[in-house]
Parts: C-alpha cells; structure tokens; sequence
C-alpha cells in the first residue's frame, strides 16, 4: 500500500511511530496529483509550500514529545475546496472573474486545520460560485470520476470528492448548500459528513446560500470524517450564526459501540422517488436488511414529497444568491461584473425577481414558510426516531455532459439532499454498494447538532460492510 | 404563480448589473418559466398560519462589543493588495456622477 491510500488514523498511527515521515506522506500525494490531474482536473492550484510545512511537521514531531490530542491532524495532507479562503494562495471559486484573487486572510476553517497542524497540498475545483452539481459549470473545465472518467464526479465539491476517491490526499474539505458535499461523495465513494448549519464557520468561504452554506469533510471513511469535523466545528466569533453548544463529537468513542440495538430509524417512503433506478433501489433495501440484522428497528414513514423541498430550496438559494453576487464590483478585488458567466446569471436573475417587490411575498416568503413546514415535521421525526434514512441520490454519476441545457440539473440530483439541508440538518453519505461499476451510497439524516448520532450509526454500519473501495487510477 | 406573471430579462439583468446578450435573455426566459412554472407547485401547501423561517438554528440577536479586533486589521497595503486601480493609497472606483 502506498502512502497516499492511507487513512487519516493510518497515517497518524505510522506518523507516531515514526515508520515514516510527514514529508513522505505528502510527497506520496503531490506524485499521484502529478499523475493523475491531468485526467481528473480535481486541483486548480497547488501550495507551492506544502513540503516545506509537510517538514515543519516532521521537526515539530522528531524535537519533542508531541501531544498529537493538541495537534490531531499534525503532518496530515489534505485538499481544500476553493471557495475557502487561504491566506497568500490564489482562490478562484472556479470562477475566472476571482482569477487572480490572492486572499489576505484564512478562512476559519482553514485556519483551524493549520492550526491542528494539517498540511494543505492545494484547491479543488467547483462549479463556479459553488452554482452546480457537476462541476460542469466550473470556468476550469469539468473534473472527472475516478471510477470512470466518461462520468461526472458530482458537485459542487466534485474536485474535493474526485482527490479523496484517488488517493491524491488523505482527506478534503467541501461545503454544502444542498447535496454539494454528499452527492459529489456517493458519486465517488467516498465517506462524507455535511454538519448541522451553524456547526462549522462560515467566515471566509466565499457565500453562496448564507441560510444553507455548511462545510464538512470528504473522507476514505466515516471514522476520518469525525476526525476533521472534531477539529474544524464550533463556535467562531467571525461568523455569528455558529451555535455556541458545545461540540459532541468523540470519535474515540465511535469504537466503543458495536452493535444497533435500541436505535430507531424512519425510511420516508417518498424518498424512493420516482427518478430512482431499481438497482439503487435493491442496494437501499439491502442497506435496510443490513441495519436489522445489526439492531436497529426500521420504519417506513410518510414525510411531505421532497420534490417540494426543490421548490424552497430553488427560492431561497436563487434569493441568497442574487443578494451575495450583488458585492462582486471589481473595485477592491477581482474582474469587473461582465466576468460572471451564464449559471450566475440565471441565479442572480432569478433571485432577483423573486426578491423583488409584489413577488416577495409570492415566492421567498412562501419558500420561508413551507421551509417552517419541513422544519415541523422532522422535528417529529426525531421525537420518535434516532436518524432519517434514504439514498443520496436517486442513482450513480451521470455522464459528463448531463446537466448541459437544464436550468434545473443541480436540483433535481440533489432533491433528496434538500429536505434535510433546508432544516439546517445533519447527515452523512456512506457508501452502499455499486450499480454498473460506479458507487452509490445511503443517506443517513440527523437532528440538528447531533453529529455524533450519525457518525455512529454510519462507523457502525461501515464496520459491517465492504462498500468503502476506491478504484485503480492506472489511467495511462 | 399567476398565469400573467411575465419575467422581464432585461430588467433583471439591469437590476442585477448583469450583461445579458439577446441570445442569452431568450435561453434565460425559456429557463425561468420553466423553474417558476415548477415552483408554483408550493402554491398547493397551505401556509396561511404558518410562520416563516429566517434562522434555521432558532439563533436571534446575537451581538458583540463594538471593538477593534486586533487580529483581524489588515495594513493598508494589504487591503489594497487586489486593488487593480489605486490612487496614493485608495481604492479608484467607477465614477457615478457625470
């Protein structure tokens, strides 16, 4: 096994015992970006100093006895979306209006992974603005699935999901407004969790629906993922809409529980949507059986139809959209206006209609008051049961070219992440089988702050299951 | 959505400060009746008495001292580090009076 297919607890486990360096490890990352990227286009900008920080990591580990529980994810290389900000290392939002945009400040998240002492080897494509669900829509050219090069990664944190599949670093940072970090992830078999609103700072990613926007990490399994939302969740001054609740995540004690006696789970019937292939639909089902078999009672329940939460979350995100584009003048940073291209204009126009006066209360209001409506009713979900589940998408990657001519692509691959993005939950994607060669995976919704719920269910659930591969990358 | 509801590209655009070609105001037309022809599937959901959600975590009225926070002042250069036009230390922007 090379170093670069490491897990994060791998690598941190050979890092301790010195078996090899933090230099090495990245180093084994950068080989396969310079091997790969070509074919993916997963990274739009490397960090020229990763070596060197990769060896600030090693003298920090080899000159004292280094408390790895202050600095957990110290010498580990990873891969940051680039919508979030990094101080002196250029962020485009893949959009070439921010082309040579050099931020003067981190984003919190990065920050915080600086600070736990993460190594970033560099930026992953989006759709521009974060306004997709394929990366099609990037200025950068589309990134590809590394399972199948003809298919499209997902979005809009498809780069991010396209590196962790490929092994071109140990873990990855995306950011959700609805589907961005768990579709991309199904697509590409990865293990990937999109926290509660309001868990993890917005401060410093550049916006895109402020109501929905959540970051979250794209890992090679569920253990990892609670790992790095440990360290980038909770409260941040910056950014006043993060809880100040304490964060409940323990990943040490994700080990501890073996089996799912005792846990309740609701299977919306209507989340088996009318778009979804059989095969995804047997794969849901046997993921069903498996939770049984394991302790868990499951329930079919009927939940409001989530091509309703299309509707809201069309609204909203058009409206947040509109009102975020509006700063975009050229005049302190970036290109002028005539820069943005046709997936921002078809957002900000709409928004901007939908907004406007004798339409507010029509659209955006109503969109605000069903949303209290889905709010409602999950919030009786969850008095009876632990998590909501159902599958992340309605099928595996379509190929590229596919959202090419619908004003509505994103929406509808993303319709069942929607629901439970609009009520500002928590939820993971886990990988669950594979129709025609390509992953595809279970959605596993919780109630809002209660990542640790999850991330057991998903840990366990993983344990018993053999869904988390990645593919060959011999692509030559 | 009433059925006399016509969407005005171009006012958009204007309002927006977006360039819209003629070319692409048609495929823009073409694409929002379409998404508001889909959305007006809300109108079937009875909201009358329901109220409306701003902040999904139930947050309100979060406030902080109005104080200078060292950690976060940038020096004047570094604020105009991204600047394309500057003038002895400011930022030029468009002028808006004739």
């Amino acid at each position: 096994m090379k170093l670069n297919q490491l897990t994060i607890t791998q690598a941190l486990t050979g890092l301790k015992t010195k078996k090899f360096s933090a230099e090495e490890l990245t180093q084994a990352c950068l080989d396969q970006i310079e091997k790969t990227n070509q074919h993916l286009n997963s990274f739009l900008t490397l960090n020229p100093n990763a070596i060197s920080q990769a060896q600030a990591a090693d003298k920090f580990i080899a000159a004292s006895k280094v408390n790895f529980n202050k600095y957990p994810l110290l010498g580990i290389p990873y891969a940051l979306k680039d919508n979030f900000l990094t101080q002196g290392l250029r962020t485009t939002a893949s959009a070439k209006l921010l082309d040579k945009y050099i931020p003067q400040y981190d984003s919190t998240v990065q920050a915080r992974l600086k600070q736990a002492g993460a190594v970033l080897l560099g930026k992953t494509n989006l759709d521009a603005w974060a306004h997709g669900s394929s990366t099609e829509a990037s200025d950068y050219g589309t990134s590809r699935n590394p399972w199948n090069l003809n298919y499209s990664p997902g979005g809009s944190s498809g780069g991010s999901a396209a590196a962790v599949a490929s092994h071109q670093c140990l873990f990855a940072i995306g950011s959700e407004t609805a589907g961005s970090i768990r579709v991309p992830a199904c697509w590409c078999g990865v293990s990937a969790l999109k926290p509660t609103y309001g868990r993890v700072s917005r401060y410093g990613v550049i916006a895109m629906g402020s109501s929905l926007d959540s970051p979250g990490p794209l890992t090679k399994n569920i253990y990892d993922s609670a790992l790095v939302t440990k360290v980038i969740a909770g409260h941040d001054p910056f950014d006043a809409t993060t809880s100040s609740s304490p964060v409940n995540i323990q990943p040490a004690k994700l080990k501890l529980k073996k089996s799912l006696k005792g846990i309740k789970i609701a299977l919306p019937k209507e989340y088996l949507v009318k778009e979804m292939d059989d095969k995804t639909a047997k794969l849901i089902n046997k993921a069903v059986k498996k939770l049984q078999s394991l302790g868990a009672k499951v329930e079919q329940i009927s939940l409001l139809d989530p091509h309703y939460s299309i509707d809201v979350y069309v609204v909203v995100q058009r409206s947040e959209v509109s009102s975020n584009l509006a700063r975009y003048d050229g005049v302190r940073y970036g290109h002028p206006r005539t820069y943005f291209k046709h997936e921002a204009k078809n957002r900000a126009l709409l928004g901007t209609y939908t907004l406007s006066t004798g339409y507010y209360d029509q659209y955006y209001n109503k969109a605000q008051k069903v949303r209290t409506l889905i709010i409602k009713e999950f919030n009786q979900v969850f008095k009876k049961y632990h998590a909501v589940i159902g599958p992340v998408s309605p099928g595996p990657a379509l190929k590229v070219g596919s959202s090419k001519d619908s004003p509505m692509f994103g929406e509808v691959v993303d319709m069942l992440a929607e629901p439970s993005s609009i009520a500002g939950l928590t939820g993971l994607s886990v990988p669950c089988g594979f129709v025609n060669h390509l992953p595809v995976a279970l959605q596993i919704t919780g109630p809002q702050f209660n990542e640790q719920q999850i991330l057991s269910l998903g840990h366990i659930y993983q344990q018993n299951t053999d869904f988390q591969k990645f593919p060959s990358t011999e692509y030559d | 959505m009433s059925k006399n509801d016509k969407v005005d590209v171009n006012h958009l655009a204007k309002l927006s400060q977006m360039t819209v070609t003629p070319q692409e105001a048609k495929k823009l037309q073409k694409g929002f009746k379409e998404i508001l022809k889909t959305i007006s599937a809300l109108d079937k959901l009875k909201t009358k008495k329901v109220s409306s959600t701003f902040q999904v975590t139930g947050l309100k009225n979060i406030f902080r001292q109005d104080e200078i926070d060292k950690s976060r002042m940038l020096t004047q250069e570094q604020a105009l580090s991204n600047a394309k036009k500057k003038y002895q230390g400011y930022f030029v922007v468009p002028a808006i009076f004739k």
